[in-house]
């Protein structure tokens, strides 16, 4: 007889663990504690932010599973199913969520497409003030979390800031509401179809697929990918890790480009991450364990930030500041923990450290590893690396420093710096929502800078200045970079124009003959 | 806002002479700053040449 098993439950959510609301055993040979580890953590994190119902599909199909159970676990003696179970989090009490899934329910039915718009806009009021994410549960009690995707932490935290621009939009449909929820897939890894090294890719993948047209990849087509061409540990599957040259034949393998940073400076490892990350690149930390034993893979799905920027210099250096200096942990996906997990930035022995913490403050419990490399997935096109960006920013410091000094005769002041690719639509978009852009000027904006489709920023701030972007060709190398525009941003100071324009003209924006690419932008 | 239309002089400079004064005041302090960020410049270089070791780590923690 066939059982579909279509139920959907509510539940308080009450301090029952999750594994036996999910009516999860572990398996004979596995402890609990290492079993349930990931599901645990899912279950405090969502506590955190103030859960107060599950509702629990008993019966779901998740693509990523589906591939897992037929390239794997369908050809296992013991019968493992391929539908999976999934569980929603609302920060809303049951009685209170069910009368607010049938007022939208009656909304939808109300007058024809008038009514389907304000029914859809209803879903998605309904799902920013009460929906937390999802966590799909996968029919291996060893390791069950599967792809998972949760609500981040807020904003401000005080003195600091968490930044998450790694993160995507997922549309999760529930009673045939359309739910909304910002954030970036997580799932554990099963050492079947995956290792770290996998599950760090997948979760990165996710961000850039929801920008860039690349094929989708479950945890077991990475797994064969990567596989391809070499194994130097032997078998791909059950999964023993990856190399790093695997992970880079995975990534190249579905169009897009591998790019490596080897990360044993601190200053430097710092403001790869940093650039990276607030990118929007979910860039992948390699991490080494303190013994030099074991590699790990996470992946940053955002940052955390001082509020207010405190100087910190390039080493060597009198008035270079770096904007990275600010960044103070990562959140990572460690499919060892969970998701969300903070990985706060030390330095050591002038190396930099990743201490991985499962608790709000530093613990003793808290895990150091040392960040040897750093993996970022990014669009062919974008031949420009990381580390040529910060070339260009100190190339670009030095000019202004040395105008001020020998053309202006005075003692050059701090320049503080930042670099980022963003696309250009983002870029221009920030400059809308600031205020800089607005229905006056950017016609204007659009006839004097010419954009590609990722722009290289380079963004310099001296007092006495004001604020510049440097916006680069991302598509050039460094030895035949091309500067598109310098866009000046801010109130003009008594000398900022002479120095803004000196600048423009070092690197070819105010030539000769044609239009200068030069803007300046009230904010 | 205003976009540049044509390019102007720094206006720092007074005449050709004083100009060509500062260009080469300019390139001297250039020089200087080049020393000054070296160590930043070289480990930027030396961290994206990476070589068969750098590519051959297992990333295979437990969990």
């Amino acid at each position: 007889m066939i059982d579909f098993n279509q139920t959907v439950e509510f539940y308080p959510f009450d301090g029952t663990p999750l594994a036996t609301r999910l009516n999860l055993q572990e398996p004979p040979f596995a402890r609990r504690s290492n079993c349930f580890k990931q599901l645990d953590y899912i279950g405090s994190y969502v506590s955190g932010l103030n859960c107060a119902t599950v509702v629990i599909e008993r019966r779901y199909i998740d693509r990523d599973y589906m591939e897992d159970h037929s390239v794997f676990y369908s050809r296992n003696f013991f019968p493992y199913s391929n539908a999976c179970q999934r569980i929603h989090f609302f920060r809303v009490e049951e009685a209170r969520l069910r009368k607010e899934v049938m007022a939208l329910a009656r909304l939808a039915g109300k007058d024809g497409d008038k009514g389907k718009g304000e029914y859809r806009r209803a879903c998605e009021s309904f799902g920013e003030k009460y929906y937390l994410g999802f966590c799909v549960i996968k029919p291996l009690h060893g390791c069950p979390v599967g792809r998972s995707v949760l609500k981040c932490y807020p904003r401000d935290a005080g003195e600091y800031q968490r930044l998450f621009p790694c993160t995507r939009n997922y549309d999760v449909h529930l009673f045939g509401i359309r739910l909304t929820i910002s954030g970036l897939a997580f799932q554990q890894q099963d050492a079947g179809v995956s290792a770290c090294a996998t599950t760090a890719l997948w979760s990165a993948l996710q961000r850039i697929r929801s920008f860039e047209e690349i094929a989708g990849a479950t945890p077991a087509q990475i797994t064969m990918l990567a596989s391809r061409y070499t194994l130097p540990f032997g078998r791909a599957m059950p999964a023993e890790g990856l190399s790093l040259d695997q992970m880079c034949q995975a990534v190249q393998s579905l169009g897009l480009s591998p790019n490596v940073y080897r990360t044993d400076k601190y200053e430097y490892g710092r403001s790869i991450l940093y650039s990276a990350a607030v990118s929007g690149m979910a860039p992948i930390l390699i991490l080494r364990s303190m013994d030099g034993k074991s590699n790990h893979a996470v992946t940053v799905a955002g940052i955390k930030v001082k509020a207010k920027h405190s100087p910190s210099l390039l080493p060597g250096t009198k008035r270079a500041d770096a904007q990275s200096g600010d960044l103070l942990a990562a959140y990572v996906h460690d499919d060892r923990n969970g998701p969300y997990v903070r990985a706060s930035l030390k330095e050591i022995g002038g190396k930099p450290q990743i201490v991985i913490g499962l608790k709000r403050q530093d613990d003793p419990s808290d895990e150091p590893w040392l960040l040897s490399h750093i993996l970022i997935a990014m669009h062919s096109k974008i031949r420009l690396s990381f580390g040529g960006l910060e070339d260009v920013a100190a190339h670009a410091i030095k000019r202004l420093h040395g105008y001020m000094q020998a053309y202006m005769k005075k003692q050059p002041p701090v320049v503080v710096f930042e670099t980022r690719v963003v696309r250009a639509f983002e870029y221009v978009e920030s400059l809308l929502f600031s205020g800089a852009l607005t229905g006056g000027n950017i016609e204007m904006f659009y006839k004097t800078i010419p954009l590609t489709r990722y722009l290289g920023v380079v963004r310099l701030s001296a007092d006495g200045v004001g604020s510049l972007d440097m916006l680069v060709d991302s598509t050039g190398t460094i030895r035949n970079l091309h500067c598109l525009g310098i866009v000046f941003r801010g109130r003009l100071r008594s000398r900022s124009r002479e120095t803004v324009e000196f600048m423009a003209r070092e690197y070819e924006c105010m030539p000769e003959k044609g239009a200068a690419r030069l803007i300046f932008l009230p904010q | 806002m205003t976009a540049e239309k044509k390019p102007t002089k720094a206006r720092a400079a007074k005449s050709p002479k004083q100009d060509a004064a500062a260009r080469q005041e300019f390139e001297k302090t250039l020089g200087e700053l080049d020393k000054e960020f070296k160590d930043w410049t070289d480990t930027i270089h030396e961290s994206e040449r990476l070589s068969e070791d750098d590519f051959a780590i297992r990333i295979n923690a437990r969990r």
